[in-house]
């Protein structure tokens, strides 16, 4: 198990320093220039050359990438080129946003996908079953952001019983206005995750071993849950981590919409504003959740699947 | 860079949420008041950039700024009236402008104190201010304006003068009134540094709080104003990029104030929502020049740049953008004082709608069957709207745009380096005659594929044929404002004949007010950033 987990490590390690290149270079490839943005329009070529000089943007670009990893690997962000705050304060005030955002989401996706998509697997054929189909089609298709502009005229215009707009401040509060954000993107997961747990399931229902329980006179109930569920669980905990990263981009829609903080609405604003700090911070610390999330799902395969495990694949 | 093929059908894609926000929102919920005395006001921007006025490149920033710091002088509220004997005099108690216009004396208000117990403002902050506005070494965003000024002198405790290197009897018009020109406090900007841009000091009737998460500024009434007190006891800048996030707050009442969307409906949609909505329209708002790139085939042919000239239908935009529009004849809006008028223009440069004439020149060029072209874009909403407009129109004179869209950062950038054939450049200006002239015209402003800053002459007037540079060199010398403003009609004249780029139309910037906000004043024309000294609520 430990050379296992010292495998994935490995890995996560050489992911991150390969993301940490990419986004270095992808920022410098990017048509627009940090400091017309920074100064405007109006700026003399003077100052936008003094700007450039004071950024470290005319050094060499490997030196500028060597001092960049350096400081990334002391977690040291810098400053925004645009308004010069602090990047690691602006993060850490933005990214526990984003965090309870996608834990929240995903609970909700899980709690309802896969008891939906157990029960729509299990009765195959029926009205339940087309029912849930049906529903998991339409959460599939409906973007996010219009599910959203929809969630939010019905219970916040018309009902008012959440706020429109911000991330609150304080537990309760923080609760009240994340109510409809984290239903909006669990919603379109559970959908995405019903349909893979009918489809799994449905793939195990017909095993041998599934029939042996079966035989065996096993009761209906810890055939479905204790046989079937449990080997079903692979694909859907694959798709399940794949939807999780797809979820921290689907965030940052989900930010604008509800006008809530998060780490998503900081990174749009330094792509679009060439903010080249703020862009690598940013994209640095998606890419380690990206990792953590994968190393979660390997860890949890090896959990789900001790063949996997004992392998030490 | 991001390209894709912009069609009608990804804009109304892209406007679908805001579309539907609109449609489903029905009857909102009765408005309501913020908490305590006080404004919410949404604006366009995601993040606050800073709140430093000589450091304002979103416009956003700029409603705080309003707030926060008092300029020497201002047109009287909701105008852009820039007779100098109307002018408001917020720290200035008297100025005048010598008679050869090259020089400019304040008195400044005594008494008047900085907020959060910085002292008193005095001739020395004032110098302080202008000098930082015009440091080519600094960060300033209005330091172009500035170019022309020689010297800041302190006379005494109270009094300055700014001395310029030309006569300028418009100088004041640009550069004293509030925008870039707030009276910054000297000794907070050395002791905070880069941190002024979160940490304002200013003298005006608001004082600054706080920021939240980058994302909202928190404003309180200054109790030691120098004029009369606020009647608010605060405002609130809340930062909404997304256009369907602040209407749905709007219309909930969570917010008093939001900046409009200028999209052809928006208005009317939003209207219909709310009846008891006010709206508050700038005039002149953003130019939009469009520029024939004359480097490029076929634009160098003045009968191809005319053809499509005569394809362009005003009264397309004037139907979409309905009272967002406004008429320009010339190149300057006709807000601004002495731009041409309808009858000012003979009617062979007026360029009406006449689809048979733009075919017919486009023949007589050689090109019978039209032409097609690539045309990257930025894809900011009104770039968009105004461009697809275009497109349809050239396509029935035979003329095929394909536009790429592209983000806005790169499409600027791409401008600025000349790789743009047909580009558009929205800007908002002083209403001085001679400045969209002298930044979008001068020989010497022509953009280059080196990218060098602050250029904004896209079609290389005045360096790929004569253009208005002997006009702006006289204008540059005259101290009349008379003689001036008819060498500026001249040189518009003049514009329309070689046709190297027209000023499409004019777009207002839009505010939609709760009608428990009143501003003390009507908005007739403004920038887009109004004051709030005079605001009140009602229940």
């Amino acid at each position: 198990m430990i050379r296992y987990v010292g495998h994935r490590a490995l890995d996560a390690v050489l992911t991150v320093l390969l993301v940490l290149t990419m986004v270095f270079l992808a920022m410098r490839v990017l048509p627009g220039d940090p400091a017309v943005v920074a100064l405007g329009e109006t700026a003399t070529p003077e100052q936008l050359a003094l700007f450039r000089e004071r950024m470290g943007l005319n050094d060499p670009l490997a030196l500028q990438y060597l001092e960049f990893v350096w400081h990334m690997v002391r977690l040291d962000f810098g400053r925004s080129f645009i308004t010069a705050e602090p990047i690691g304060a602006m993060l850490a005030a933005n990214l526990p946003y984003t965090l309870e955002l996608a834990v929240a989401a995903m609970l909700v996706g899980m709690l309802l996908g896969v008891p939906a998509g157990v029960i729509s697997a299990t009765s195959r054929g029926t009205g339940v079953d087309y029912m849930a189909r049906v529903l998991a089609l339409i959460g599939f298709c409906v973007p996010e952001f219009y599910l959203g502009a929809l969630l939010l005229i019905a219970f916040a215009l018309k009902l008012d019983l959440f706020p429109i707009m911000g991330g609150g401040t304080g537990t309760l509060d923080r609760l009240h206005h994340l109510v409809l954000p984290a239903a909006t993107l669990g919603l379109v997961m559970a959908a995405f995750t019903c349909r893979l747990t009918r489809s799994a399931l449905l793939e195990v229902l017909r095993k041998d071993f599934v029939r042996t329980a079966r035989a065996k006179g096993a009761p209906r109930r810890v055939v479905i849950y204790k046989h079937a569920l449990r080997n079903a669980l692979i694909p859907v905990v694959t798709g399940f981590g794949l939807y999780i990263l797809s979820m921290l981009s689907g965030s940052i829609s989900i930010e604008l919409v509800f006008s809530r903080p998060g780490v998503g609405t900081v990174l749009v604003n330094g792509i679009l504003s060439r903010d080249y700090p703020v862009v690598q911070a940013g994209l640095v610390v998606f890419a380690f959740f990206v990792v953590v999330v994968n190393m979660s799902m390997d860890l949890l395969y090896g959990a789900i699947d001790p063949r996997i495990r004992t392998d030490g694949r | 860079m991001t390209g894709s093929k912009i069609t009608r059908r990804a804009a109304l894609t892209s406007g679908g949420g805001l579309a539907a926000a609109l449609a489903l929102a029905g009857r909102p919920a009765p408005a309501r008041a913020a908490p305590g005395n006080i404004v919410r006001h949404a604006v366009a921007a995601d993040r606050i950039n800073s709140l430093d006025p000589s450091v304002i490149i979103q416009n956003a920033d700029a409603n705080s700024t309003r707030q926060i710091f008092d300029a020497v002088i201002d047109p009287p509220y909701g105008t852009f009236d820039l007779d100098p004997r109307g002018m408001i005099g917020e720290a200035a108690e008297a100025w005048e402008i010598s008679p050869d216009a090259r020089s400019y004396t304040v008195k400044l208000r005594e008494g008047m104190l900085f907020h959060k117990g910085y002292g008193e403002v005095t001739a020395e902050d004032a110098k302080f201010t202008f000098d930082r506005l015009g440091d080519p070494r600094g960060n300033s965003s209005y330091r172009i304006f500035y170019a022309n000024v020689e010297e800041v002198k302190q006379l005494d405790r109270y009094r300055f003068r700014i001395t310029l290197k030309a006569p300028d009897p418009t100088f004041y018009a640009t550069s004293m009134i509030a925008r870039g020109a707030g009276i910054v406090c000297k000794k907070a900007v050395q002791e905070l540094g880069e941190e002024f841009r979160r940490r304002p000091i200013g003298s005006g009737p608001f004082e600054f709080e706080a920021i939240d998460n980058g994302r909202r500024v928190i404003l309180k009434r200054f109790e030691q104003y120098h004029r009369a007190k606020a009647k608010l006891d605060g405002l609130e800048y809340v930062y909404m990029g997304d256009p369907s996030a602040r209407t749905l707050g709007f219309l909930k009442g969570d917010l008093d104030l939001i900046e409009g969307v200028r999209l052809p409906g928006w208005n009317n949609d939003l209207r219909r929502q709310m009846p008891t909505a006010r709206f508050d329209l700038t005039r002149p708002g953003s130019t939009n020049v469009i520029f024939f790139n004359m480097t490029r085939r076929p634009f160098d042919d003045i009968r191809v740049r005319k053809a499509m000239r005569y394809a362009i239908d005003r009264n397309v935009f004037r139907q979409a953008f309905g009272e967002m529009y406004g008429d320009v004849w010339g190149i300057n809006p006709v807000e601004v004082p002495g731009s041409l008028r309808r009858e000012d223009v003979p009617a062979e440069l007026r360029y009406d709608y006449d689809p048979n004439r733009a075919k017919a020149l486009l023949a007589e060029a050689g090109y019978p069957n039209g032409f097609a072209f690539d045309n990257p874009m930025s894809q900011r909403e009104d770039y968009v709207a105004i461009m697809l407009m275009i497109q349809q129109m050239l396509r029935r004179v035979g003329v095929n745009m394909r536009i790429q869209n592209i983000d806005h950062t790169a499409y600027h950038n791409n401008c600025a380096r000349d790789m743009i054939p047909f580009p558009l450049n929205s800007e908002t200006i002083a209403p001085v005659g001679t400045l969209l002239l002298a930044r979008k015209f001068a020989g010497d402003q022509a953009v280059s594929p080196e990218g060098i800053g602050g250029r904004l002459n896209f079609s290389h007037y005045g360096q790929t044929m004569p253009g208005i540079d002997d006009l702006l060199a006289r204008i540059n010398e005259e101290a009349d404002p008379e003689r001036r403003i008819a060498l500026t009609r001249e040189a518009e004249l003049r514009v329309l004949r070689d046709m190297p780029a027209w000023n499409a139309l004019q777009l207002s910037f839009v505010s939609v007010r709760n009608p428990r906000v009143d501003l003390g004043y009507e908005i007739r024309a403004s920038y887009a950033n109004f004051s709030m000294w005079q605001a009140t609520t009602s229940a």
